[in-house]
């Protein structure tokens, strides 16, 4: 076992011919936050699809808790430990908050009611939601009960995929500080985000991709000059 | 009162048969987002099934019952699920559509081969058509058990779908299967669940129908598709509003029969109610946005060149005048029919392989083609001819007409509908006449038309003549345009073109061209009869012209040929196995069948492999195109030497 | 926290009306609002960019001019003629062409069959008397496809897919042309290229309204820039304008805590 939770090693990938992710060097440490910044088509995405066994790296190597990964099925890795919230809603719409709740219960290994407990003490306003179809709900109640999955399978790694897209600062911000303290639970969190400053806010550490290349690694602080250049080309 | 308690009684039990029907294709559409076409082919077997462990084995009446309903049609559900439909996630979406029609053809083949169809098999009422008095009406055991089966039914299926954690995941898998698997939920026993209970559903509707009217293998697979019409109701989706429409389709109907007047017209088309609900409905519903499928199948070779088409034309023509002195008269019948066989899947070539439409009624343009031919100006001259184009042209055209805008599935169960509802409202009674209509061949001046061997000249180069016209429309600028409207409406209307009246001529071209097969297959025998031309053979069309190459001349030779040949070498025979006497003719059914569902493994089919191997021996010989060569970077191709890109080439 | 909405409808009235014109359109899906009350031109001989995070309705706005969206409100202005009522095919006949996020493309007709196609619609309606094989064989120069004009669409790579669709549109000799992500999926040197390209054709005297999110080429090309965010219009102006903007700052990487 390394301290990493996460390593690739000169990772290439792409989608048929075209190759998307240029040979990536990422090391995410047990406990953290890390997030994954960069402007669109950056090769953030891809490179969380590559981490949860979506798709396989045409070369290198993809460590998650110390295993070599490469290629092992996504359900695989689901019993792994590593959990992920895809980018776009994570949810049932057409199910009501309480019968999404009751899909979760295959990877929580406990009731029902336990996992509604779990889930509505974490975000009381998915409570009042209850009987409620989930694609009616607010984008920030949405991404809630999408997330409460995460929380009820316990995951030792968690992926989030742009779970800000589309949803007010406000509810962003909140989002983000629940991230903050499933870190200090112990989880592992490797996150892709287009909004970098609300994602420093809670990140331990950061790196900025652009066209399919790891271009700055660092602590927050470290890297916010590279993150306007990646964003907004530079003259900001 | 009394008469009027007693329609409704009848009409509901029919309708509790519809809902049945309605509800199991409404679990597998939802579940899997596969439209059955099987599922009537599917409750028709399990009668049979059921006919055979009661009737034929004498097995109790409840242990026959139980049999049927909770261990045949479950298991055949869980191979039908495991063998054909779990290798379709991520196919094409035309691939469903391909494969549940060659179940459908595949089982009515198998069971026309096993059950002889010359006997006449009932199921005799249960409980001996005992039953109880209410108002003076008499209400059988069966029909309450029919009618209390589809509450029972309904109510299993609320609870199912909405307490139980496997029957939420039901519904789950619909929404995101992805997400299903990601929360460690196995999508997958979901569908097998979902498979067996429809299969269980499809049965029930299967026996009870059986019960009603005779065991016959093409009725009892049509009666279902009454069903259809209320699945459609419900949009494939809400099973209240599917039962509902059920009830509703099956009371209207048996009310409209009682007391409407006894029209002629009127009459024939009584059973034919649901099937025009079905295509009204189609019509009138706003359409689902999402699954449509467009029909294109296999990955098209290059078009034909003229001179090559020609060519290759020419070829055939000669081939044909040497052999043709070597054939009996019965065999070149049988082959000039085939051509004519050929020329209507080739209106399938431009349709679907082109424009990317199905059509499950070719045959029923072919069958007016047959009929205008017969009956003007006395069966054997060119007006004859126009007759026919013009007849399934315009036919053709008012069926486009509201249908234009239907895609995939929808366009496939309106023009199925269609052919139904033809077969029992038009060549039912008006063809035949009672019997069989006479056709002539064509008077050509100088040319013998009457001797087979001329004839069949005639038929082949007629395919030709049609063959290279096809070629030459699709690279033409309406060809271009056909296809165009097929991969991108939406980009054709940013382009300034409106598609519809594309889409309307490809249509109406395609129906003439199968009149004009279908005036050459009457010819040939010079007769046909209402068994010519029924829904199943549009089927069997359809999935040949899949099979073959939906987009190449050669394909549609290909198709006809094989079906010929079958004909000619196989149909004829009829083996004793085992004491029971094998009618092969059937076989045609069973391997079009198998031959769909193959598309199943690879959407490619036969034809793909064939084209694969033409273009890759092509190719050998020419230079790669740059961007496949030029290493790792697709778009090297633009770099030029002086490293100048995109514009590099222009002036 | 809301950002400061900016006044953007720049009438700045050369002779006549601008090429494009959309006046407080609105869509709605199921009660969420894909874009709000946005007003935005494009000129004819400029390229203009319209930028934003992802979901931010620039897409939607597309569909909305080209009319395969229909809006919840506002109008939609083609050289000054108000088109808002008009069917797609009616719209792209009065010079607009187009290109697709989600490839839109002839899969299977060959890249010359494809603009090919698009010529002889383009006659069909316009009564453009030049041959439409010299019109598509012109456009596929100019985008540099001549290499894989005879390759079915469906197997060409995504970038170059997106480049057929711009020799589509191009083919239809357009007076507007609108780009959604046409540089995706090509090389940093083919996106270059393309931005030539593109400054060539608005020289020509073509409107260009860009969506793009390769910073660099818009910033490069664009003379004005319209910002979207969850479908609000935040800020429109010169390229430095928008750089300096806190709102557009703010849209692309979040807000800072007070």
């Amino acid at each position: 076992m390394t301290s990493h939770a996460i390593e690739l090693i000169d990772v290439r990938a792409g989608y048929g011919r075209i190759e998307v992710l240029h040979g990536v060097n990422l090391a995410v440490p047990s406990g953290t936050v890390y997030a994954l910044l960069g402007p669109n088509g950056g090769g953030k995405s891809t490179t969380l699809q590559v981490i949860s066994g979506a798709i396989r790296p045409t070369s290198g190597c993809v460590h998650v808790a110390g295993a070599h990964v490469n290629g092992a099925s996504p359900d695989g890795l689901v019993r792994a430990g590593l959990s992920r919230i895809p980018e776009g809603r994570g949810i049932f719409p057409n199910l009501t908050v309480d019968d999404n709740l009751r899909m979760w219960t295959y990877a929580a290994g406990m009731p029902f009611r336990q996992v509604r407990d779990v889930a509505f003490a974490r975000f009381p306003r998915l409570a009042e939601r209850r009987n409620q179809r989930a694609g009616t709900m607010s984008g920030g109640e949405q991404q809630m009960l999408a997330m409460s999955r995460a929380l009820v399978a316990e995951p030792a790694v968690l992926l989030l995929d742009e779970i800000s897209m589309g949803l007010a600062p406000i509810i962003v911000s909140e989002l983000y500080d629940l991230v903050r303290q499933l870190a200090e639970e112990g989880i592992t969190i490797l996150l892709v985000e287009q909004f970098a400053t609300t994602a420093l806010r809670v990140a331990d550490f950061a790196a900025v991709m652009s066209q399919g290349r790891i271009v700055a690694v660092g602590e927050p602080q470290d890297i916010a000059e590279q993150v306007s250049e990646a964003y907004l080309g530079g003259a900001a | 009162m009394t008469l009027f308690l007693g329609y409704l009684v009848v009409g509901l039990v029919t309708g509790c048969v519809y809902a049945l029907i309605a509800s199991g294709l409404v679990v597998t559409y939802t579940t899997t987002g596969i439209f059955n076409f099987a599922h009537g082919a599917i409750a028709m077997a399990s009668a049979y099934v059921f006919w055979q462990l009661w009737q034929g084995w004498h097995i109790p009446t409840i242990i026959s019952v139980l049999l049927v309903l909770l261990i045949f049609a479950p298991l055949f559900g869980l191979i039908v699920e495991r063998v054909l439909m779990r290798p379709l996630d991520g196919k094409p979406v035309d691939v469903p559509i391909v494969v549940t029609l060659g179940l459908l053809l595949l089982l009515v083949g198998l069971i026309n081969l096993i059950f002889d169809q010359t006997k006449g098999r009932h199921l005799p009422q249960f409980f001996n058509g005992a039953g109880f008095t209410v108002a003076g009406l008499l209400v059988t055991y069966e029909q309450l058990i029919a009618a209390l089966s589809i509450v029972v039914v309904a109510i299993a299926l609320r609870i199912l779908f909405r307490q139980t954690r496997i029957g939420i995941a039901l519904r789950a898998v619909v929404d995101n299967s992805d997400l299903l698997a990601m929360a460690g939920g196995r999508p997958v026993r979901v569908k097998q669940l979902a498979w067996a209970m429809s299969c269980s559903l499809a049965a029930f509707a299967g026996i009870l129908l059986a019960g009603i009217n005779a065991l016959n293998t093409i009725n009892l697979t049509l009666l279902v598709v009454d069903g259809y019409a209320a699945a459609i109701i419900g949009r494939l989706r809400n099973l209240p509003t599917a039962i509902g429409g059920a009830l509703a389709i099956a009371i209207g109907q048996e009310l409209l029969f009682d007391y409407l007047p006894q029209w002629g017209f009127l009459t024939r088309i009584q059973g034919q109610i649901p099937i025009l609900v079905l295509f009204l409905v189609l019509i009138i519903l706003p359409q689902d946005r999402l699954r449509t499928a467009s029909f294109t199948g296999a990955v098209p070779p290059r078009v034909a060149s003229l001179r090559s088409s020609v060519a290759v034309g020419a070829a055939l023509i000669a081939a044909c005048a040497i052999v043709a002195p070597f054939l009996s008269d019965g065999n070149l019948r049988n082959s000039s029919k085939g051509f004519a066989i050929a020329i209507i899947v080739l209106s399938l070539i431009l349709l679907t392989g082109y424009g990317g439409m199905a059509s499950l009624c070719q045959m029923t343009f072919a069958g007016l083609g047959a009929f205008a031919m017969g009956h003007v100006a006395s069966g054997a001259s060119w007006l004859g001819v126009l007759a026919a184009i013009g007849l399934a042209g315009a036919v053709g055209a008012l069926v486009a007409l509201p249908t234009l805008r239907l895609r995939g599935l929808y366009l496939a169960l309106a023009t199925f509908a269609f052919a139904a509802f033809m077969d029992a409202a038009f060549f039912g009674e008006s063809l035949g006449t009672g019997g069989s209509l006479n056709i002539g061949r064509v008077k050509i001046p100088g040319i013998p038309t009457t001797s087979d061997q001329a004839f069949f000249i005639v038929t082949c180069v007629a395919f030709v003549l049609c063959s290279i016209g096809v070629l030459a429309l699709r690279r033409g600028p309406f060809g271009r345009k056909l296809v165009a409207a097929n991969d991108s409406p939406a980009a054709c209307a940013t382009l300034g073109v409106s598609v519809n009246s594309t889409k309307l001529i490809a249509f109406t071209i395609a129906a003439a061209l199968a009149g004009l097969g279908g005036a050459l297959y009457g010819g040939s025998p010079g007769q046909v009869d209402a068994n010519d031309f029924p829904y199943l053979f549009s089927l069997t069309i359809l999935l040949l012209a899949r099979v073959g190459g939906v987009n190449t001349a050669t394909g549609a030779f290909l198709g006809a040929a094989s079906l010929t040949l079958f004909t000619i070498f196989v149909a004829p025979h009829n083996p004793t196995v085992f004491g029971h006497v094998l009618r092969l003719a059937q076989l045609q059914y069973v391997l079009t069948g198998l031959a769909a569902i193959s598309v199943g493994r690879d959407p490619n089919g036969i034809a793909g492999r064939f084209t694969d191997v033409i273009e890759r021996v092509r190719s050998a010989g020419r230079p790669q195109p740059q961007f496949m060569t030029a290493a790792g970077s697709p778009a090297a191709v633009f770099m030029s030497e002086e490293g100048e890109g995109l514009v590099s080439t222009a002036q | 926290m809301s950002a400061p909405l900016s006044d953007v409808l720049d009438r700045d009235a050369t002779e006549g009306h601008p090429a494009l014109e959309i006046a407080d359109v609105s869509v709605s899906f199921g009660g969420i609002n894909a874009v709000s009350d946005v007003s935005l031109t494009a000129d004819n001989g400029m390229i203009t960019g319209l930028i934003g995070p992802n979901g931010a309705g620039k897409t939607t706005t597309f569909n909305v001019i080209t009319g395969l969206q229909p809006p919840t409100h506002g109008r939609v202005f083609i050289a000054g003629q108000d088109v808002s009522k008009l069917p797609p095919h009616k719209r792209a006949r009065l010079g607009v062409a187009r290109t697709f996020q989600r490839l839109e493309v002839f899969g299977s007709l060959t890249a010359y069959e494809n603009l090919l196609a698009a010529a002889e619609f383009h006659r069909s309606w316009s009564g453009d008397s030049t041959p439409p094989k010299d019109v598509a064989r012109a456009a596929l120069d100019r985008v540099g496809l001549g290499s894989v004009a005879e390759a079915r669409v469906d197997s060409l790579p995504t970038g170059l897919a997106r480049l057929v669709e711009l020799g589509r549109a191009l083919a239809t000799k357009p007076r507007l042309l609108l780009l959604d992500e046409v540089g995706s999926g090509l090389s940093h040197e083919e996106v270059h290229v393309l931005g030539d390209l593109m400054l060539d054709l608005a020289k020509e005297g073509i409107a260009i309204l860009l969506v793009e999110h390769d910073v660099e080429l818009v910033m490069r090309v664009c003379s004005r820039i319209h910002v979207l965010d969850f479908g609000l219009l935040i800020a429109s102006g010169s390229r430095e304008e928008i750089q300096q903007n806190p709102a557009v700052q703010a849209a692309y990487l979040g807000v800072e805590e007070g």
